[in-house]
């Protein structure tokens, strides 16, 4: 049972992988190309490069695909986990319900506190802190929010109100991320990058993570529904 | 009695879905932010190979928000 969560979650991540992907072919590179022009250009960045330009970008497709399939594994196990316990009355939505939830929660909201940055913001020598710091509020949040889950679900078999319940335990999540935000280190600073460049970048990337979680959760439902059909006819 | 039935499938994941979940994760990882300057502390000069990995996914994981170098 679970495991044809999991090999629907692998399959339908890769194709949004590789969709979210193309996206950032299409939308993204022109704007990572101009960063790392203004890289090269500043005085002594140039370093000799490992691959060129355009393997990086079939290395785009790879690392996506990669992420959509891991990604999309642990998405097909939470799943069926979650699957009896979600309020929505079909698997296509439940999915979809589940993975907008997921990137509202490790994606959106770190993204506020580090938002994606372009080559050459952000000094090299503090990558290890960076790192840290950025997996330690994508887990965070992941970990504030399902105590919250647990809390509303508590508070419900207590018969307490469903506006009060949402009301008291939303404030609560607001805080813990609020106080998250300003307990982990500041992100780097972008000073000296152009504006408008650095802005579309962000644009760009938040239009991949969408493309990857809508994808995910429209053809991760879709696979679900089609097994269900097919249940029920053989 | 199916909904019960259903509710008891789904309440606990088997032991190994809880391993896959951390194998991937670690793939995950792997995948976003290994690199050989990162993994030094642990692996020592066994990490260098890491770089390749980690120049080859580096469009991808700009895009994607991930701390970079």
């Amino acid at each position: 049972m679970v495991s044809a969560y999991l090999r629907r979650g692998m399959a339908a991540g890769l194709l949004a992988g590789l969709l979210a992907g193309l996206f950032a072919f299409l939308v993204g590179e022109p704007i990572l190309d101009r960063a790392i022009a203004l890289e090269e250009e500043s005085a002594g960045a140039h370093h000799e490069e490992v691959f060129s330009r355009s393997t990086q970008k079939v290395g785009l497709f790879f690392a996506t695909g990669l992420f959509g399939v891991t990604v999309g594994g642990v998405f097909g196990i939470v799943y069926a986990f979650f699957r009896e316990r979600l309020a929505a009355g079909s698997d296509l939505r439940r999915s979809i319900s589940l993975a907008g939830a997921i990137f509202a929660v490790a994606f959106l909201i770190p993204s506020l506190k580090y938002p994606a940055n372009p080559p050459s913001v952000g000094d090299p020598s503090t990558i290890r802190e960076r790192t840290a710091a950025y997996f330690t509020l994508v887990a965070l949040s992941l970990l504030a929010t399902l105590i919250a889950w647990i809390a509303v679900r508590s508070l419900e078999t207590r018969g307490i109100g469903a506006s009060r319940r949402r009301l008291t335990v939303g404030a609560g999540l607001v805080v813990v991320i609020g106080v998250l935000f300003l307990l982990l280190p500041a992100a780097p600073s972008a000073d000296g990058f152009p504006s408008g460049t650095l802005w579309a970048f962000r644009l760009s990337s938040f239009g991949t993570k969408l493309a990857f979680w809508a994808g995910l959760g429209l053809l991760f439902g879709v696979l679900c529904e089609r097994a269900r059909r097919k249940d029920v006819t053989a | 009695m199916e909904k019960t039935l259903g509710r008891r499938d789904s309440s606990t994941l088997p032991l190994w879905s809880l391993l896959a979940i951390a194998l991937l994760l670690l793939a995950l990882f792997v995948l976003l932010s290994a690199s050989g300057a990162l993994l030094a502390p642990l692996l020592g000069q066994a990490a260098g190979p890491f770089d390749y990995l980690h120049e080859f996914a580096h469009d991808g994981r700009h895009l994607l928000g991930v701390p970079c170098h």
